[in-house]
């Protein structure tokens, strides 16, 4: 029949016109096309070779079909094993259970920050202090993670104000490592408002590593980071210098010295000094600076219209500061940490750690938050929405239920399900998507439901800007070798 | 193609487009429209959009069908992969190293229990010596509350 044959006809038709073509994503950046498929390969292609790409008429002896083909965008010439090797090493979490876990050892502070996600309360309230009896559990629950690396990482409120357990705890710790043989990482986020020597040796012997904040010049930090009458700027540099110092000059220990690092909340405030902030960490001392964009989350929620900004601000600042710290590598090594966590798995496959950017995401089978009376929550992210009254992202108690239990509950589930990048429809189409990950709590606050609408969502595009600007500067080679070189192995 | 200032009606040829691609295309300009498909015939849909705040309908629209002949020449190249895909996916997720068996019990040995216990005991000595006379070391306050430190200037500045 005619028309029969006519439909055959045109499907096959359909099918075949892209025959060459494997499955591959696009974006517009600096005027190509860039191309990037599911093994994490880009390319970038001018605007003929992609139609000729699209259409499977690219000559097969010209460089950039063979380009294409060694990295999995032509399907007639795709090297299996090397490329589902090179996916196995970009999604290698996917193998390992839960790697980091975040002890609240209190949510008592004795800062008043602008933007504080943590939601900390005063430090009268003694009965937001972590007792040994929960942190040793804690320990305990942790370890029953199939991850042969352990981190532990104290935060709170400021966990040096729940001092004498946090101590015992890393000497626990340290003991069930011997035991399990296996590798653990403790880290230790402080504002150092409370660190004196003796504390700090302690923490140097057990291998802690040591991580503050540290929002810019003295007029920046003390503004976003209040203590009282005192300035928190003086007491962090001072640290800092003190951990570095230590860092540097240490010699056959028995123990490895980690150099310092700090974290840079960016709030409205911090918009217009980006380059002056990238030379305070220099000055420093510092090589890293993690330009952190703000979410509405926890006591920055209340407050976003004072502190908060859009989407199009943040990528205008980073696109900035970005520039600038670039500029800066022809005489210092100072890296952006984003940056870096993204080109290490462009560049390498690898996976950096950075939860918030997997697919699914780190909720509960990446990261577990222990709240200070034992409650388990999918990540930091969801414990601050549990103390905001809504108990959504708690996942279970440490003394009642096991890291298996955990890992299957309805909590963890939703967020998995809700994070696969395969089931959102954006998501799904983005060149990104290697790359990329989503957060369920952030879909929630911002969206009131756990998938979140990426067309209008922020935090998407947001991180869209972060890629565009990234694969910008991969596409010029003076640039592109500076941040190759920022990841390199 | 109908329009007025607030809503623009669109149709489109199911033998061109499938229902999957007009889906897709509509929900990716959500950020801009509220869009409502709906079947006017076997052949054809009928598309609306309203806007949801002040956005050119018309760029929205352009946006639209701008991303429904990207999404039909995505479908078609998906539909050619997907048993490849779906055959990679398998080959990296099946040859993967099997993660170490967990161990059943991160408890000690009797002797690694008693050694952990002096050595608690070592640091809960220190604690106590370090804490006796803490009430006086804290001479600029830091370890009050911030209630008990601002809550007289809060009052004050709430006035």
């Amino acid at each position: 029949m005619p028309v029969k044959e006519k439909k055959v006809k045109n499907k096959t038709k359909a099918v075949s016109a892209y025959g060459a073509v494997a499955d591959s994503r696009w974006r517009k950046v600096s005027g190509k096309y860039l191309l990037i498929n599911d093994f994490g390969n880009f390319e970038y292609l001018k605007s003929p070779d992609f139609d000729k790409w699209l259409k499977s008429k690219l000559p097969k002896k010209s460089k950039v079909f063979e380009s294409l083909a060694e990295k999995g965008f032509i399907r007639t010439h795709m090297d299996f094993d090397k490329l589902t090797e090179k996916w196995r090493s970009a999604n290698s979490y996917l193998f390992a259970g839960t790697g980091l876990h975040i002890f609240v050892m209190t949510l008592r502070c004795n800062h008043t920050c602008v933007y504080c996600q943590s939601s900390a309360i005063d430090s009268s309230k003694k009965n937001t202090d972590m007792s040994y009896r929960t942190a040793k559990a804690s320990v305990d629950f942790a370890f029953k993670s199939p991850n042969p690396t352990i981190t532990i990482e104290f935060q709170g409120g400021e966990p040096l104000l729940n001092w004498d357990v946090l101590k015992k705890t890393v000497t626990y710790a340290r003991s069930v490592e011997k035991k399990t043989k296996k590798n653990l990482i403790i880290a230790l986020v402080s504002n150092f408002s409370l660190m004196t020597e003796k504390k700090a040796k302690f923490l140097l012997e057990n291998e802690v590593s040591i991580c503050t904040s540290l929002d810019g010049p003295k007029n920046i930090h003390d503004k976003n980071r209040t203590y009282g009458k005192m300035s928190s700027y003086a007491v962090t540099v001072k640290w800092l210098k003190y951990f570095k110092r230590e860092h540097d000059r240490q010699k056959n220990e028995n123990y490895r010295i980690f150099k310092p690092s700090a974290l840079l909340t960016v709030s409205k405030r911090s918009l217009a000094f980006g380059e002056k902030i990238v030379n305070e960490y220099v000055a420093r001392g510092l090589e890293d600076i993690f330009i952190r964009p703000l979410a509405p989350l926890g006591y920055a929620k209340k407050y976003w219209d004072s502190i908060g900004y859009s989407a199009d601000d943040f990528i205008s600042f980073y696109r900035k500061t970005l520039h600038h710290i670039v500029k800066l590598n022809a005489k210092k090594v100072i890296r952006e940490k984003m940056a870096m966590m993204i080109l290490d798995k462009v560049l390498n496959a690898h996976d950096p750690g950075y939860l918030d950017m997997r697919c699914p995401c780190g909720a509960s089978i990446g990261q577990i938050a222990y709240n200070h009376n034992g409650d388990l929550y999918t990540c930091d992210e969801g414990r601050m929405v549990g103390w905001s009254g809504d108990e959504i992202f708690k996942a279970g108690n440490v003394f009642k239920d096991s890291y298996s239990s955990l890992m299957s509950s309805p909590v963890t589930k939703g967020c998995v399900l809700s994070s696969n990048l395969e089931q959102q429809p954006l998501c799904f189409r983005c060149a990104y998507k290697p790359y990329c990950g989503v957060c369920p709590v952030y879909n929630y606050e911002v969206q009131q439901n756990l998938w979140g609408n990426m067309p209008s969502n922020d935090r998407c595009k947001l991180f869209m800007g972060i890629f565009d600007t990234i694969f910008e500067l991969l596409a010029k080679p003076k640039e592109a070798a500076i941040l190759r070189k920022w990841v390199q192995k | 193609m109908k329009h007025s200032k607030d809503e623009i009606l669109l149709k489109s040829d199911l033998r061109k487009y499938s229902l999957d691609d007009i889906r897709y295309a509509a929900y990716s300009v959500t950020d801009e429209a509220h869009v409502e498909l709906k079947k006017s015939n076997l052949k054809t849909i009928e598309i609306s959009f309203k806007r949801k705040g002040k956005v050119s309908l018309k760029n929205t629209v352009k946006r639209f069908t701008d991303e429904l002949k990207n999404e039909k020449i995505r479908a078609d190249i998906f539909k050619n992969n997907a048993e490849l895909r779906e055959h990679l996916i398998l080959k990296a997720l099946s040859s993967e190293e099997k993660p170490q068996p967990q161990t059943d019990d991160a408890g000690l040995t009797p002797e690694q229990e008693k050694e952990l216990d002096e050595l608690i005991s070592q640091v809960e000595e220190e604690i106590k010596k370090e804490s006796s006379g803490r009430k006086n070391a804290d001479p600029l306050g830091i370890n009050q509350t911030w209630e008990e430190k601002n809550a007289g200037k809060r009052k004050k500045s709430k006035k």
